[in-house]
């Protein structure tokens, strides 16, 4: 039972790193309708960029801060020059934005190949939070509390924004009706481009966090897109309460079956996919007519 | 007297042929005809480490030679296989087919080994393997057109195996990728352990090259009540699992132990302080002493300003093989290309690794695993030390044919 317990922990914080990848890329969709496949090139661009800073200024901290900036900036910049200029002249269909940004996704990992070489890098965990915490028998590494608190932390910032500020209102305003909002007087492909830079920088963001228990190398962020938009399409496109219980229910899933089910493991996730496109093809927690 | 117009010609015609024909031949003395070997590695992707310091020792074989075997010059045509058996299918028919080379050496994955291994046969071109460890290569699939150059899992796992047994290791947990090379690595490792006296409580496998986190396989092997756990594991995957096996504190609780993968020196810079004191067994390290390690690692210092790794040595050792073979063929692909194989098989040289001998399905004998220990050096470095040496096991049987 204990064993049980702290599985069920390891998964929530599998669910937490995966949240944080997934809510970015819902709020795209639900927002733009951009199926973008380069999400996990904003993943490595952040790990990288966060290196570079930790490795300049020996801090964890400061990279977790300056990291994201840089997928912030070119997700905005990508946004503004790129695809907002192909929607304008209707070459944004799903297949269309999927080939670009899955083009995308491999020329930054070759991009970043070039650069840095395929060595394997890694960001040292913080000193305030190198210990471990006596739980249910078992020593649990404190770094991993923190990052199941980032996670909550995170959610609960952006419900709060989303709900309650008027910058959440006009975004849940864009999604409901764009060219109301664009009559009201809100430049909406500024405000495309600052979600789309905001949901990059929240990738870049989880490539730091989880640095230091995992490694930064140049397809880092080629595998971890599948799983992402696992979560996204159960939790309901454009759903973010919905991710975030996506999140959970993947990470869990992922962590139990390879706890106790190995062989299963790779099956388990796409399998609850699978059930979820038949019967709630809206996902399990997409609500009709309430996104973002 | 006139002379014709035409017979001018008909005498220029005639010198101009005798000169093309007697400069033909003062070439043909000079320059004798070059030997192409097609390199095939996966240069770009998760094995571009080990294959950089594969290409590295292989070239560093062949300058030792001068680049000739016997006067003539050998040359090296590359190519990408992408660890993916239908890329490696297609490049190894372009070697055959537009670069016409007389061999083929390299091949990294196991998977794009078993794929080439076939289309060798087919073509009857001499394929020298530098890794592609899976025991079928020179069992199942095993040909006259095939030899490999460094050793099959069971040689170096079953032999890891029974030594840790010896060593009064009773229970493990073993974990690693679940693909045909990590099945054939801790495979080996869990015969050797078992005919010993030890058991394995808990098999565990992660998907290849997708899992991220280990944190449910570290819990299970922890509270599983082994001694140790035995881990096969290589590039990003193997910082992974040492990373979080440490962060769980299971350092002191249950070690892991691995083989050269798990705490190849590429990944130093990753591990920090986490591959101080862990312990794995090699098939070489840059200390052993002898006249044939020395010598290459000095040679491998001075070219690339580096020290060599395991991937360099092997891939040194798979250059130095098809070399010898050529020098004692006279520097000529023979006519009967199983042949080239054949002369390789008895071939018997001084390796940095040890003494390299094949067996009769043509694959290399492990002469000794060392066990190592990565210490602090006096410069402050890691070193590896080695603790202890054993001699490789034999090879899975399964080849049916007789060459």
């Amino acid at each position: 039972m204990q064993i049980f317990l702290i599985q069920l922990l390891n998964g929530v914080q599998l669910s937490m790193l995966v949240f944080l990848l997934a809510v970015g890329l819902t709020l795209i969709f639900g927002l733009m309708n951009i199926l973008n496949l380069a999400h996990g090139a904003f993943f490595t661009m952040g790990a990288y960029f966060g290196l570079v800073v930790a490795n300049k200024t020996g801090s964890f901290w400061l990279a977790l801060l300056i990291g994201p900036l840089l997928p912030f900036v070119a997700g905005m910049l990508l946004q503004f020059f790129v695809l907002q200029p192909l929607a304008q002249r209707g070459r944004s269909t799903h297949l269309d934005l999927a080939l670009l940004t899955f083009g995308l996704l491999f020329a930054t990992a070759g991009a970043v190949e070039y650069i840095y070489g395929s060595a394997f890098h890694s960001i040292g965990t913080p000193d305030l939070l190198k210990g471990r915490v006596a739980l249910l028998g078992i020593e649990f590494p404190l770094y991993r509390l923190f990052i199941i608190a980032v996670g909550i932390a995170i959610a609960a910032a952006l419900v709060l924004v989303i709900d309650r500020t008027l910058v959440g209102a006009t975004l849940r305003a864009g999604v409901d009706n764009r060219e109301m909002v664009t009559a009201l007087g809100i430049n909406i492909n500024v405000l495309f481009a600052l979600v789309f830079g905001f949901g990059s920088a929240l990738a870049g963001f989880a490539g730091i966090v989880s640095a230091p228990i995992m490694s930064i190398y140049s397809n880092m962020g080629i595998g971890i897109v599948v799983t992402t938009f696992v979560v996204v399409v159960v939790g309901g496109l454009g759903n973010l309460k919905g991710s975030f219980y996506a999140a959970l229910i993947v990470g869990v899933t992922d962590t139990l079956a390879q706890a106790y089910l190995p062989e299963a493991e790779l099956f388990a996730i796409y399998a609850m996919l699978i059930a979820v496109m038949i019967f709630r093809p809206q996902g399990l927690f997409g609500a009709a007519g309430r996104v973002a | 007297m006139v002379v014709s117009f035409e017979g001018c010609t008909r005498i220029g015609l005639a010198v101009a042929i005798g000169i093309a024909t007697l400069s033909n031949v003062t070439v043909y003395a000079q320059e004798k005809r070059a030997i192409k070997i097609g390199l095939m590695l996966p240069y770009k992707g998760v094995y571009a480490l080990p294959t950089e310091s594969i290409d590295r020792g292989f070239q560093l074989a062949l300058e030792e030679f001068g680049n000739k075997a016997n006067g003539h010059p050998v040359e090296i045509v590359r190519a990408d296989d992408e660890l993916t058996p239908n890329v490696g299918v297609q490049k190894f028919n372009k070697f055959v087919q537009s670069d016409k080379v007389d061999l083929v050496a390299g091949v990294v994955g196991s998977n794009v080994g078993i794929a080439i291994s076939e289309l060798a046969d087919k073509n009857k071109m001499p394929m020298v393997f530098v890794n592609a460890f899976a025991d079928e290569i020179t069992g199942k699939f095993c040909s006259p057109y095939i030899a490999r150059t460094s050793f099959s899992a069971n040689a170096f796992e079953y032999a890891s195996g029974k030594y840790w047994a010896s060593k009064g290791i009773k229970t493990a947990v073993t974990m690693g990728p679940d693909y045909s090379a990590g099945r054939a690595f801790i495979g080996g490792f869990r015969r050797g352990f078992e005919d010993n006296g030890g058991k394995v409580i808990e098999e565990l496998w992660t998907p290849f090259q997708k899992t991220k986190d280990y944190s449910a396989a570290l819990t299970q092997a922890a509270n599983s009540g082994a001694q140790i756990i035995y881990a096969f594991y290589a590039g990003a995957e193997a910082i992974q699992v040492v990373k979080q096996h440490a962060d769980f504190g299971l350092r002191s609780k249950i070690p892991l132990i691995g083989d050269h993968w798990v705490y190849d020196e590429a990944l130093w810079p990753a591990l920090g302080d986490l591959a101080l004191n862990a312990q794995h067994v090699a098939t070489h390290y840059p200390g052993i002493q002898s006249e044939a390690n020395e010598k290459f690692v000095k040679a491998y210092a001075a070219r690339y300003k580096q020290t060599p790794d395991v991937s360099a040595e092997l891939g040194y050792d798979n250059g130095k093989a098809i070399m010898l073979t050529l020098e004692s063929l006279g520097g000529q692909m023979p006519e009967d290309r199983t042949k080239f194989i054949s002369t390789m098989r008895d071939l018997t040289f001084d390796a940095p690794r040890g003494k390299i001998k094949f067996n009769a399905q043509n694959s290399a004998l492990l002469e000794k695993v060392y066990v190592i220990e990565i210490v602090k050096g006096p410069d402050g470095t890691l070193q590896r030390k080695s603790l202890d040496e054993f001699p490789g096991a034999g090879d899975l049987p399964g080849c049916t044919k007789s060459f």
